[in-house]
């Protein structure tokens, strides 16, 4: 299928997206889009869906619904060929290749490109934005930090070069000054051109750099408005920003 | 000193063939977690192959220069090739629907497929042992007054060069990469972009054509076989697997070789019959004190 120049469609567009584990419905026909060039993030509380919502995205979970990424229908795709369209995506819990080394890791992240200059520019790309990954090259994955793991998963989604990248929760039990740095990088990387769809407990800081956001509450949609009307708006802050690790 | 060099070389012969077969069942042991019992099937069936090939090709008794080197080769690479076709025929009718299901339905599914490759190999050939012939000339080398048979050297040597291959494949390129990437963790592979179908057939193409190789070789080497040889073969290539650390290639190996001297030993000093208790007393010795095998169940690991 070839990429469709103008269908009227966003980059991402999910329409009516329910998914069941088991007959316990975790997701009920939920809705949202991402336009290019846009950083959105999908908020909402312990087991409210958002993981859900990207691993069906990313084929990973079966759905009924539909699922559009640059006018592509993701239904007809397995997980690898979506990752090949441009749609990227670090998931839950980081899930980085402990038994091998940061390179490979990183070598993985490329596995569809096979021109290996290629690579080489893709992985100085992602060495240059975490310098913490240079020195730790050969070292075997599992052996990094916390942090170190988190921008291994961020750097090695890089490695695919997405047009979209699905973060899912990347400032988990990160210390405040390595928070700030991956929430820096989500910013340079969109200035650069990479659509953003981000996954965050930390809501007050998502919605700083969001241009929209969505909430999702036990499975359904709750709200959807822009990143500064969100911050603003009693009933969100009241049920779900307060919720938000202070500091 | 004399006769325990000749179990020594007996038993590596021997072990050569079993390190053979527990490569395939430690690598999709790795890659889905099934022990697949109908491996060892798998290996008499190479025999067969090798069998039918060597016939079709006129081939009844000893081979010499480029005839030798000519039959061998397409008996040995067509056993492969067509037991691979098989396990990735297996893994494909069998296994596929079940790969999300309890770890049970896959296991008693594997034992059903060994039940049919054996019922199917017995109407083939017969319930009783057939004739291989004895392609391999066998000159025998004196080493510290041991005679050691050409056909012992060449299948230690393939077997070591099989196993050496398949680490530099797995550890050095890039679909041995997405294989050690989809054993570790299948969602986040498939999230890198790798075909995790694709990836697991070719550990069933690779570990099946393995076997075959250990069939061409031991059909040579005995030359006999018989449509239930893979029951007990298997069953120690597995056990070689599992005293290795299952899911570890180069523990596979060892386990094979290991297998192979004890069997040989024990044969030698308390007679055949002890052979195999001799063999299962000391797994269950090494999972007592070392659950994880001797080079631990570290998943395509290199030790
Ligand atoms: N594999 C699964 N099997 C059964 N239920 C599941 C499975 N995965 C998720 N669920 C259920 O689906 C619901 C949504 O889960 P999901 O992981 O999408 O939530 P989440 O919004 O990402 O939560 P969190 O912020 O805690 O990560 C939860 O009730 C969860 O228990
Ligand atoms: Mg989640």
């Amino acid at each position: 299928m070839s990429p469709s120049t103008s269908s009227g469609q966003a980059l991402l567009e999910v329409r009516d997206l329910s998914v069941s584990y088991g007959g316990i419905r975790a997701l009920r026909d939920v809705s949202l889009r991402v336009e290019e060039g846009e950083i959105v993030a999908l908020l909402g509380s312990n087991g409210a869906g958002k993981t859900t919502t990207l691993r069906a995205a990313s084929g990973l979970a079966p759905y009924s619904g539909s699922v559009f990424f640059d006018g592509n229908d993701l239904r007809k795709c397995s997980p690898d060929q979506v990752v090949r369209l441009g749609l990227g995506h670090a998931p839950e819990g980081r899930r980085i290749f402990t038994r091998m080394t940061v390179r490979e890791n990183l070598a993985l992240g490329a596995y569809t490109v096979r021109s290996n200059s290629e690579i080489e520019r893709r992985l100085a790309f992602v060495v240059e934005t975490f310098p913490r990954l240079e020195e730790r090259l050969s070292q075997s994955a599992g052996t990094l930090s916390g942090g170190e793991q988190q921008m291994l998963a961020i750097g090695r989604a890089l490695m695919s070069a997405p047009r979209l990248l699905m973060l899912d929760e990347p400032s988990l039990g990160l210390a405040p000054i390595v928070v700030q740095t991956i929430f820096g990088v989500i910013k340079s990387l969109n200035e650069r051109g990479t659509t953003i769809l981000l996954v965050e407990q930390n809501a007050q800081q998502a919605l700083r750099i969001a241009n929209r956001g969505y909430v999702l509450e036990t499975g359904e949609m709750r709200f959807e408005d822009t990143g500064s009307a969100l911050l603003e708006n009693p009933a969100v802050a009241q049920a779900y920003l307060g919720a938000a690790p202070i500091g | 000193m004399h006769e325990f060099l000749a179990q020594l070389v007996n038993g590596i012969s021997l072990g050569g063939i079993y390190a053979l077969i527990a490569l395939g069942y430690t690598m999709v042991y790795g890659i889905i977690g099934l022990i697949n019992f109908a491996h060892g099937d798998v290996y008499t069936l190479g025999s067969f192959f090798a069998l039918t090939i060597l016939t079709a090709l006129g081939v009844s008794g000893e081979l010499h220069g480029v005839a030798l080197v000519v039959d061998v080769a397409i008996a040995l690479i067509g056993a492969a090739l067509l037991c691979g076709i098989v396990g990735v025929l297996i893994e494909r009718l069998a296994y596929r629907r079940l790969r999300n299901a309890p770890r049970l339905a896959p296991l008693i599914t594997a034992i059903g497929i060994s039940f049919i490759l054996e019922n199917v190999m017995q109407i083939w050939k017969g319930p009783a042992p057939v004739s291989f012939p004895a392609v391999v000339p066998n000159p025998s080398v004196m080493v510290a007054g041991v005679a050691i048979g050409a056909q012992q050297f060449l299948l230690v040597g393939l077997a070591v060069v099989m196993m050496v291959a398949l680490q530099l494949f797995i550890h050095n390129t890039r679909l041995g990469r997405a294989m050690r990437a989809t054993a570790e963790d299948r969602d986040a592979a498939q999230l890198m972009g790798i075909n995790i179908n694709r990836t697991i057939m070719l550990t069933f193409l690779i570990g099946s054509a393995l076997a075959g190789v250990a069939g061409f070789v031991s059909g040579v080497y005995y030359q006999s076989t018989w449509f239930f040889n893979g029951f007990g073969a298997g069953l120690k290539a597995f056990t070689a697997a599992v005293l290795g650390g299952i899911g570890n290639i180069a523990g596979a190996m060892l386990g094979g070789f290991l297998i192979g001297i004890i069997e040989s030993f024990a044969t030698w000093k308390f007679g055949g019959q002890w052979s195999n208790v001799t063999v299962f007393a000391i797994l269950i010795l090494v999972l007592v004190f070392r659950p994880s095998g001797l080079l631990g169940e570290a998943v395509f690991e290199r030790a």
